[in-house]
């Protein structure tokens, strides 16, 4: 008799064992669960049903996707997307900490990291940033190599960090200007000077001294005919009076020449391919930031603005000209945030130019107004995209 | 030897009933904690998101088309320039300061003494007057720093309506003012909220300033986040860059004297409410301090106002409400607030004077007595014909009464 019980308790103990156990499973199923998870494994093409759970905008196949060090980059044209005119115009822009590029009948989302910004272009590479909580780096995307960072400013202590921001290719050389704090000492911890980097391991060389606690420099820009020219925004206090004010530099001879008034607060220059004009942004009575052009004069060592006239009036930030001149884009504010315009200029007979009218780019989504867009051939997207697509090392 | 392997068996099925007994305990009856495993099993996965960031929807305007959404775009061949309709908000120039470092909280906590209402409560309530009216807004670091209901204000900006204009001035007074406050004696006047809740800061502004606030708004770290991200952001035109190498780190870490390195360059841009909270509350490496943060508070309270001018029908305004429960307090009724967003959209940016009271015109940087603080003493002389010129009708509200609109 007290087998039996034995025999039938241990039954009931098996049973009972299996019987959660089956129920634990099935709740582990559950935890395996994931409804806060949007997207498919992109090393798979996504089903219809993933499609449609995706957010919009977000390329439905991703056959490589890079990822280290944080950065994950995306190329993924849609399928459906029309191959871009080799001839025609396309930009290279920044939404939501993400490259985005548009030939005008469509967009595509280049990077899925959501903390890039700050495109710029040479003939054979794609310059970047990512920020991170504390630091910020430039990356460079090549036909040569896959996406690699070229500062390292990261560092577990906070205050060991640094800021690598704004990048721009020296015209003709392998080299790029970039604001940075990589010598606090020299620079004090509250700005940004302008450094001058190598793509290489060399270390980097201080090119602007900015007056401290006000922010720094920033917006540098190079003289295509002489890269040893710049331009760059200077904050700076005169009494409690804050200035912003365009300043030109001749790095050679280290003589620094204010371009504008301090009672005229101006911005964001960018020189003209032909280096014969400047566009820029001038803060005006009511407080709109108007787009302007000027003419550049440099004589006995010094540069000068001349001509100065106000092309369009609004809130305009980062003025960019198309690589022939005939055109500038810029991001200006509309009822929702910053979107993408573009003015052509006219020539009329007596060979003078005069701005068009604007037209808007892009709609949708606000587009980042600290980057500068990026004009590119249909052969440079899809360059962009071929490099921006090798698996980052 | 089966028997053995039975028990065996048996034991380990019932440890694996237990467990999982537990969690499927836990899940019933705490859904919230279960939570907790289900996150940081997603978070250990090795799967990569397709987009960490939910993308925006893009869309692209035929270069030779005109824009599909309605867009200031000048329409005409007109000669330039032409217009693009700004609506950044403006910013006011201010004194300069020397850094003033953190105040620590050593004055005795003092409950909460006004009956404040909480937005949102009812849908009924008093409209606001005809006249003129004082409206004291309060902003607090109400970080775990602080015990909840014992905050310092950061943020004093004493706003002054005039309906009938329109016409608004807005006078930020400086956290650092070195005042009498009732029962406490000579303290900064950020303690007064602190140390008397609303009531006291409330008389303390009343009796300074020789105006009566009619009504008053508080707001914490919070709030001011989610306001500007149920607007869906504001367009702010960054002053000079801020680079701020100890912002604090205390509404993303458990220590409240945690920080991190912030920067946000110069220029027009599109800020979403944590990098708006960051822009105002950021005081190191700004060669204006606390004057300088007061004048960004002010540019970004304008930002508010325009992008309240830009939505329609005011269709957040119950999200915005329910938003608020927990991060605002105020004794304005809501149909009050309703009625104020209603005739922000109605002021022209013509009609909005700003003012904060800096060094070196309106107040001077110097010690407590005591020699442990570094305070900002009032210059009374200066301060209150300023007021009270604020408090009067602008010029151009004046001429617009004149001519009928």
């Amino acid at each position: 008799m007290i087998k039996y019980v034995r025999y039938t308790a241990l039954a009931i103990f098996i049973a009972g064992g299996l019987l959660s156990g089956t129920l634990g499973l099935n709740n582990l199923a559950f935890l395996a669960e994931q409804p806060d998870s949007p997207a498919p494994p992109l090393d798979r093409a996504a089903t219809p049903a993933d499609q449609a759970a995706m957010p919009v905008g977000v390329p439905t196949a991703a056959p490589a996707l890079p990822v280290i060090a944080g950065l994950h980059l995306l190329i993924a044209p849609s399928p459906t997307q029309e191959p871009p005119d080799p001839n025609g115009t396309a930009w290279l822009y920044v939404i939501g900490g993400n490259l985005w590029e548009s030939d005008g009948r469509s967009a595509v989302q280049l990077t899925n990291d959501g903390h890039i910004g700050q495109p710029t272009l040479s003939p054979d590479a794609l310059l970047f940033v990512e920020q991170s909580r504390n630091a910020s780096d430039v990356w460079l995307a090549s036909p040569d190599a896959p996406p690699r960072p070229i500062t390292r400013n990261t560092s577990p202590t906070v205050s060991k960090n640094h800021w690598a921001s704004q990048p721009i290719f020296v015209p003709g050389r392998q080299r790029l200007f970039v604001l940075g704090d990589f010598n606090k000492s020299s620079t004090g911890p509250g700005d940004l000077a302008v450094w001058e980097l190598g793509l290489g391991q060399e270390p980097p060389v201080q090119i602007t001294r900015p007056p401290a606690y006000a922010g720094g420099d920033q917006d540098v820009t190079a003289d295509p005919d002489d890269p040893r020219q710049i331009i760059f925004t200077r904050y700076a206090y005169v009494g409690t009076q804050l200035i912003e004010q365009l300043e030109w530099l001749d790095v050679s001879s280290d003589t620094l020449v204010p371009l504008t008034a301090t009672d005229q607060p101006s911005r964001q220059a960018s020189y003209s391919p032909d280096a014969k004009h400047i566009a820029f942004v001038r803060r005006g009575p009511a407080m709109e930031e108007d787009l302007y052009m000027a003419d550049v004069q440099v004589a006995n060592g010094r540069a000068q603005l001349d001509n100065a006239r106000q092309l369009v009036s609004g809130v305009i930030a980062n003025p960019v000209w198309s690589p022939d001149g005939s055109t500038l884009a810029y991001l200006a504010e509309v009822a929702d945030g910053f979107q993408l315009w573009s003015t052509a200029f006219r020539r009329d007979a007596d060979g003078t130019e005069s701005p068009g009218q604007p037209r808007q780019i892009t709609t949708g989504s606000g587009v980042d107004a600290t980057s500068r867009p990026v004009y590119l051939t249909g052969n440079q997207a899809k360059q962009v995209q071929q490099w921006l697509s090798s698996p980052v090392k | 030897m089966m028997r053995i392997v039975a028990l065996l068996a048996g034991f380990v099925m019932a440890g694996v009933m237990l467990s999982f007994g537990l969690v499927l305990a836990v899940r019933i009856l705490l859904p919230s904690w279960y939570a907790v495993p289900a996150a940081l099993l997603h978070m250990t996965s090795q799967k990569v998101p397709a987009a960490q960031a939910p993308a925006p929807p893009q869309t692209v305007v035929q270069f030779d088309q005109a824009a599909p959404t309605p867009a200031p775009i000048a329409q005409s061949d007109e000669p330039t320039p032409v217009t693009l309709q700004p609506t950044l908000a403006a910013v006011a120039q201010t004194g300069v300061a020397t850094a003033i470092p953190e105040r620590p909280t050593a004055v005795p906590v003092a409950a909460e003494s006004s009956a404040a209402q909480v937005l949102g409560s009812d849908g009924s309530g008093p409209l606001l007057p005809d006249r003129r009216f004082n409206v004291l807004l309060l902003g607090s670091d109400n970080d775990l720093k602080f015990a909840p209901t014992a905050v310092l204000t950061q943020s004093m900006i004493l706003v002054s309506i005039d309906p009938s204009a329109p016409d608004v001035a807005m006078i930020s007074i400086p956290r650092d003012f070195w005042v009498p406050i009732g029962g406490y004696g000579y303290q900064k006047i950020d303690v007064a909220y602190e140390v008397g809740g609303i009531a006291l800061a409330r008389s303390t502004v009343e009796k300074l300033f020789g105006v009566k606030i009619d009504y008053y708004a508080w707001i914490g770290l919070n709030g001011l986040v989610q306001v500007i991200d149920t607007l869906g952001g504001v367009d702010v035109n960054v002053q000079h860059p801020i680079l701020d190498e100890v912002y604090p780190d205390d509404l993303n870490s458990n220590d409240p004297y945690a920080f991190f390195r912030l920067y946000i360059p110069a220029g027009p841009q599109h800020l979403d409410g944590t990098t708006a909270l960051e822009y105002v509350r950021s005081r190191h490496g700004d060669l204006q301090s606390d004057f300088g943060r007061s004048a960004r508070q002010q540019q970004v309270l304008l930002a508010i106002k325009n992008r309240v001018q830009t939505l329609s029908g005011l269709s957040q305004a119950p999200q915005l409400v329910t938003d608020l429960q927990d991060s605002v307090k105020t004794d304005l009724s809501l149909p009050a607030v309703l009625q104020l967003a209603a005739l922000a959209r109605k002021v022209p940016p013509t009609a909005i004077r700003l003012q904060v009271l800096s060094a070196p015109d309106f107040a001077s940087l110097g010690y407590s007595p005591d020699g442990t603080e570094q305070v900002v003493f009032p210059n009374w002389s200066a301060i209150r014909p300023t007021v009270a010129r604020l408090l009067q009708p602008s010029r151009s509200a004046v001429n617009a009464a004149a001519s009928g609109n």
